[in-house]
């Protein structure tokens, strides 16, 4: 696979197999904050647990614009990936993504990378050792935080930051 | 008629600074944290790298200090970029 700017403004990822589409198709659900762990990643409060006031009022007046933010950016990703099912399955195909998206998607990947490790309780030394670990379930989250995170750096470099 | 006035221990508190400190998290990228603390403070490529490699080394930095209502306004960008951020009253 290979991430290129096209003339027309758009990135193109590509070519994809079914693993990579299967992948990226995750991304969606990955960054939900369905889990007590992701959420309190997702949403920490803002004093550090200090001062339950600040908390508090932070949880009911800020965090439902924050859930909107979040959400946006995964509408964006959610409307791209769309194309991937318009192709016979199967064929490799290329996902392209407009440069205007790639702001809402490096958003979207962290809140997923973000939500994973929170939700499989992955270690600073398990992110860093690139090996995988015993248990099948973790071993694909981490699996995938590697790969987002491979694409945000994609996606942070093709916008200019080197 | 009385005047209401504030208590000094008020007027201390609504004085005091803010600190917006910002904390390591071995998820989010160094370049993603840099680009961050450049779009939100305004802060030039070398400080902005150099507050994301004290977070990375020292586990926190503190990226800007003043009045409680700007430090909350830079904990929401903060945390609507995904970083760990909190505010503290300065010493």
């Amino acid at each position: 696979m290979t991430i290129q700017r096209l003339d027309s403004g758009i990135v193109s990822l590509g070519p994809l197999n079914a693993v990579l589409c299967e992948l990226l198709r995750l991304i969606l659900p990955s960054a939900q904050d369905d889990h007590p762990a992701a959420q309190a990643r997702l949403f920490p409060p803002p004093s550090g647990g200090s001062d339950d006031d600040l908390d508090a009022d932070w949880k009911s007046y800020v965090e439902p614009d924050l859930r909107h933010i979040f959400q946006s950016s995964l509408e964006v990703i959610e409307q791209d990936l769309a194309a991937l099912d318009q192709n016979p399955s199967g064929r490799r195909r290329d996902l392209r993504i407009p440069v205007s998206h790639l702001n809402a998607w490096i958003h979207g990947l962290n809140q997923a990378r973000l939500a994973l490790v929170a939700r499989h309780r992955l270690t600073e030394a398990e992110l860093e050792e690139h090996t995988a670990v015993d248990d099948e379930d973790r071993s694909f989250a981490l699996l995938q935080t590697h790969f987002y995170g491979l694409l945000q750096h994609s996606f942070l470099h093709e916008l200019g930051d080197r | 008629m009385a005047e209401t006035l504030a208590s000094p221990e008020t007027e201390t508190a609504l004085d005091t600074p803010w600190n917006v400190v910002v904390h390591n998290d071995p998820v989010n990228l160094m370049t993603y944290v840099t680009k961050v603390f450049m779009r939100v403070f305004g802060y030039p490529r070398a400080r902005a790298e150099r507050h994301m490699l004290e977070v990375h080394r020292n586990g926190r930095s503190i990226l800007w200090t003043g009045a409680r209502e700007v430090a909350e306004n830079y904990v929401q960008q903060l945390h609507g970029d995904l970083l760990l951020a909190t505010l503290e009253r300065t010493e």
